[in-house]
């Protein structure tokens, strides 16, 4: 038995640090902010998920494991909001995506409320 | 178990690596503020892994606290480039 | 009744922090909990919690945000033009619910792949509408990987059915005009 968690618990390691290790990458690899807003936060917060659960299988003990539980509730509760602020942030601020998006409603409806121009700043290339 | 541990932990070094260079050369504050927040979930996994592998909860506290002040950082600077611009 | 849910919350992550369950913790816990009681009034409930449809959301979650892992690790180590199409798409939902609305952003920011950008309610001009309002928001959702506008529409409608299950809005006690009911008229139809 204590084999079988000891595994899983490795697998799950291993998962969730190469789940961080491809965010880091994907902060290289997309072209803008809002892209890199998509792969950085969301992946890292699977990772968390993943390897606090690790540590959940290993560690002896009720009082360790409601905090690291705790903990990944508050991961998954707020991580969202915290993206979607950054992303309205971006968006309200004027970022330019990199390419002119295929789809956007959300421009007409701006347009239509008379409120400020279209997204004009200009486009990060880092 | 130990070999699980050097694996993770150098696959957890190279993300934060290349982390810190994404902010130090992002053109803007979200790409600055998304880095952060990425290497704040670096820091939390690296945590989770310390705990994981030596089986001592030392930093089981550690994790929380840094998980809640890590949403309130991203979530004020978001706001502030609402108001303030990139 | 209308405190007991919040109370026991409470309750339970303050006895998670602690660890451990003594009669110290308990009650203290309950001496946090009379502050809070004292400090904060109830709000009024206008929802009423299913808690298998609860079970049944959070199933749906955690299977959306493991799939869509999937792609994103896909999209990172293999950024095709198609993969990296990206477009905000603006879905209206069919309920004047705010609790709602944010449960499926919340749901939508956390499935990677979409983002929820802004939501937006009619006659509402500088984005802080009140809880009164009786029109249903509209979300701009920004998609990576967009292929077709419609399907994505189509899903966040699938996830708000999800959400209203688990948490089925009232039918509230006021009507806008005497010809224009706020909830009470769309919600029977909105419930597929």
């Amino acid at each position: 038995m204590n084999a079988v968690v000891d595994v899983l618990s490795a697998v799950l390691l291993v998962a969730g640090s190469a789940l961080a290790l491809i965010a880091a990458i994907g902060l290289f690899r997309m072209p803008d902010a809002y892209s890199r807003i998509h792969v950085a936060t969301k992946p890292a917060t699977l990772a968390v998920v993943f390897t606090v659960g690790a540590a959940v299988l290993r560690v002896p003990g009720l009082a360790p494991t409601t905090k690291l539980l705790l903990a990944v509730l508050l991961q998954f509760w707020t991580a969202p909001v915290a993206s979607h602020m950054l992303g309205r942030a971006a968006h309200a601020a004027g970022l330019r995506p990199a390419e002119p998006w295929v789809v956007d409603d959300l421009q007409a409806a701006e347009e239509a409320a008379g409120e400020v121009g279209p997204v004009t700043r200009d486009p990060d290339d880092a | 178990m130990s070999i699980v541990g050097w694996v993770s932990g150098v696959m957890l070094g190279i993300a934060g690596l290349l982390t810190t260079i994404h902010v130090i050369r992002a053109r803007n504050l979200v790409d600055r503020a998304v880095g952060v927040d990425m290497l704040i979930a670096v820091i939390l996994n690296g945590l989770a892994v310390s705990i994981a592998i030596t089986r001592d909860d030392l930093v089981a506290a550690l994790l929380l606290i840094i998980g809640l002040l890590a949403f309130l950082g991203s979530v004020t600077i978001a706001r502030y480039i609402e108001q303030r611009g990139p | 009744m209308n405190r007991l849910l919040p109370t026991a919350f409470v309750l339970i992550v303050w006895l998670a922090l602690w660890g451990e369950v003594s009669v110290v913790n308990v009650a203290s816990g309950m001496l946090v909990v009379a502050i809070l009681a004292l400090v904060f009034r109830p709000t009024p409930r206008e929802h009423t919690l299913h808690p298998l449809a609860l079970v049944r959301l959070l199933a749906v979650f955690v299977w959306r945000l493991l799939s869509s892992s999937a792609t994103v690790v896909l999209t990172v180590l293999a950024p095709t033009r198609a993969r990296l199409r990206s477009g905000v798409v603006g879905v209206a939902l069919s309920h004047p619910s705010r609790l709602v609305a944010t449960i499926v952003a919340d749901a939508i920011s956390l499935t990677p792949g979409t983002l929820t950008l802004e939501a937006r309610y009619a006659g509402d001009e500088d984005g802080g509408g009140d809880a009164t309002e009786g029109t249903p928001p509209v979300l701009y959702i920004h998609v990576l990987g967009l292929a077709d506008a419609d399907a994505i529409r189509d899903d966040v409608r699938r996830l708000e059915r999800l959400v209203v299950a688990a948490v089925t809005p009232n039918e509230p006690a006021t009507v806008l005009d005497d010809h224009r009911t706020v909830a009470g008229g769309d919600a029977a139809e909105g419930r597929s």
